[in-house]
């Protein structure tokens, strides 16, 4: 009897932890989403109002602005061509460093680990002069290299991890076949590990996609990407919550749709290969 | 010899043991070489060239700028200045030392409670139990956001007239602060925020290393009578230590690169009272244009995160070694 009712008060209580875990996670996502469809005048009541009739005003408002519509088009330009490069270049690095042993490998492959831990604002000053006399600042080309650059330390470890999988034999038993290296790698060893690289291109997009401090200070004015439009709304007077929640809703719903595709990867990316080494 | 040859020879199989060797070698050459050079070289060079020239340049270039005097606009003559920016820097009571100050405890305070939600939640998602995975899917959203999003929805959250948070605050009876715009809340504002969003990063990771552990050793200590804090504390933690010291380094080393969030929040106000190193130096650079300096806070910069690196990495080598001496 005992232990039954103990179990009870058990269930109970870990009804209200995940309750209380949501809550606290969940709840700041719900409210950005609520206030994107709150009307001026329920957005500024006093109390914050529960219930509402929610209004579309907003969306309608972004995607009927020319501006708006420029900016996800930069974004989307920007992350695609980003993720491609950063996915071609990662890799063909990947496998060298997964199936070669030579030379600096280590070093090489450990210096990119610290690039990747360096924190970007360390390079903006320079960067930022450099792009200048180069005339990158303000062109995509020229935010799709850096954003590459800053993917490529981490796509090309993760991509490593899963080249590492792969027993070589598989390879070995192509190349007896008449294959060569690069023929075994795109025919045999890619395909097999398309999950890894789906959850690696996920990965890049993410990064791609939310990086400010590049895209605020080596973009400009035809380059704007959806965080530096969202924090340009902070600089207006007269802000409009039910326009900033709107866009930011917009802001966050591609990744929240690629991260859904590729959950069960997610841990490797995150982890860079510590848990398993 | 072509390769269709090398192909023939081997599907005949008629070759003497000694030849094809030969032969297999021959081809191990030819494979790993392309246009003349080592395949393993034409595959990493594109990356290396353009991590040299957008990374290691720059820092080249940031060095040099560092001795200097560089303004972006105005009218003061360039000049080699030495080694003043870092004596300005690293004077007793400089502006530098308070957004160290500031830098620390936003990632100590936010490093601290990441870990502990990290871990107990961890630990009870590593048990069967109804609504597990609820609790796992919702821990993926704040993940998904990004920092900047984030700083965008806790901004209106704790907005001190229309925010909910004050509001339910005000219900209960207290009086609540300003929390952006007090100087004693504005740091730990940020840093809840900061919680929110990375703690689940220290969920998902403790939880893969809580299930990478062999039941077999659990059990067989459960069998010799070892309670469950015994299990935890003699079998589980050293055996997800390593994972925690990267957890920690990697969450560390991500406060320390912190700009998007406080950019938002406070753009490190009030005063400079959440002013990261990174805000620091965006404001040196491109409020006040003083690159020089900038460059050189830049630098300082990059050494501190390279002791961090180094420090972790020493101890989870160290670590490493002696469970593996433990296990001979």
């Amino acid at each position: 009897m005992g232990t039954k009712n103990l179990k009870r008060i058990r269930n109970v209580a870990m009804v209200f932890v995940v309750a209380a875990v949501w809550i606290f996670y969940f709840f700041p996502i719900y409210w950005m989403v609520s206030s994107s469809f709150k009307t001026r005048v329920d957005a500024f009541a006093i109390p914050p109002k529960w219930l509402f009739w929610p209004t579309l005003q907003f969306y309608l408002n972004s995607f009927t602005d020319p501006k708006f519509l420029k900016v996800i088009q930069n974004s989307v330009i920007i992350t695609g061509t980003t993720v491609i490069l950063s996915l071609l270049l990662g890799a063909w690095a990947a496998y060298a460093f997964a199936r070669f042993r030579f030379k600096g490998s280590l070093t090489m492959s450990f210096s990119l680990i610290i690039a990747r831990m360096m924190p970007p604002i360390v390079f903006i000053v320079p960067l930022y002069l450099l792009f200048n006399s180069l005339k990158l600042r303000n062109t995509h080309m020229g935010l799709i290299l850096v954003f590459t650059v800053f993917n490529l330390p981490f796509t090309v470890w993760m991509l490593k991890s899963f080249f590492e999988e792969v027993p070589i034999e598989l390879e070995e038993a192509a190349w007896i076949d008449g294959a060569s290296r690069l023929q075994a790698m795109f025919r045999v060893i890619l395909p097999l590990i398309a999950p890894g690289l789906a959850a690696t291109a996920v990965f890049a997009a993410l990064l791609a996609w939310n990086e400010f401090l590049f895209a605020l200070l080596l973009g400009g004015p035809d380059t704007t990407t959806l965080p530096v439009f969202l924090s340009g709304f902070l600089g207006e007077r007269d802000v409009e919550w039910g326009d900033i929640m709107a866009t930011a809703t917009v802001a966050v719903l591609p990744p929240t749709l690629l991260v859904m595709l590729v959950q069960q990867n997610l841990i490797k990316g995150l982890t860079l290969g510590a848990v398993k080494g | 010899m072509t390769s269709g040859e090398h192909h023939a020879s081997f599907e005949q199989g008629q070759v003497s043991e000694g030849m094809q060797g030969q032969i297999r070698a021959a081809g191990v050459e030819r494979r790993n070489r392309l246009l003349g050079l080592p395949l393993h070289f034409i595959l990493i060079a594109p990356t290396f060239l353009i991590v040299f020239g957008l990374l290691v340049y720059p820092l080249g270039y940031a060095i040099v700028l560092g001795f200097s005097n560089k303004i972006l606009t105005g009218s003061i003559p360039f000049k080699w200045v030495g080694l003043e920016n870092y004596i300005d820097l690293l004077e007793v009571d400089s502006e530098m030392w308070t957004s160290v100050g500031v830098t620390l405890r936003f990632a100590l305070v936010g490093v601290f409670f990441e870990f502990i939600i990290g871990l107990s939640l961890a630990l009870l998602l590593n048990r069967e139990f109804r609504g597990r995975t609820w609790l796992r899917v919702g821990l993926l959203v704040p993940l998904m956001v990004p920092p900047l999003a984030s700083g965008l929805i806790w901004r209106i959250i704790y907005d001190d007239e229309f925010g909910v948070f004050p509001h339910l605050i005000r219900t209960v009876g207290a009086n609540p602060p300003i929390f952006l715009g007090d100087p004693d809340w504005a740091l730990y504002a940020v840093v809840a925020t900061e919680v929110w969003r990375s703690s689940p990063f220290m969920v998902l990771v403790l939880l893969a290393a809580l299930q990478a552990q062999p039941v077999e050793t659990i059990e067989a200590a459960e069998v010799d009578g070892a309670s469950g804090w015994q299990v935890f504390r003699l079998i589980t933690l050293p055996f997800i230590t390593p994972v925690i010291i990267v957890a920690l380094l990697f969450r560390t080393v991500d406060a320390l690169r912190t700009f998007d969030l406080i950019f938002l929040l406070t753009a490190g106000g009030p005063g400079t009272t959440t002013e990261v190193i990174s805000m620091f130096i965006y404001r040196w650079g491109f409020r006040h244009f003083k690159l020089g300096f900038t460059s050189a806070a830049s630098i300082l910069l990059m050494i501190a995160t390279l002791i961090i690196c180094i420090f972790y990495l020493r101890m989870l080598v160290v670590r490493q070694a002696e469970v593996q001496l433990t296990q001979e």
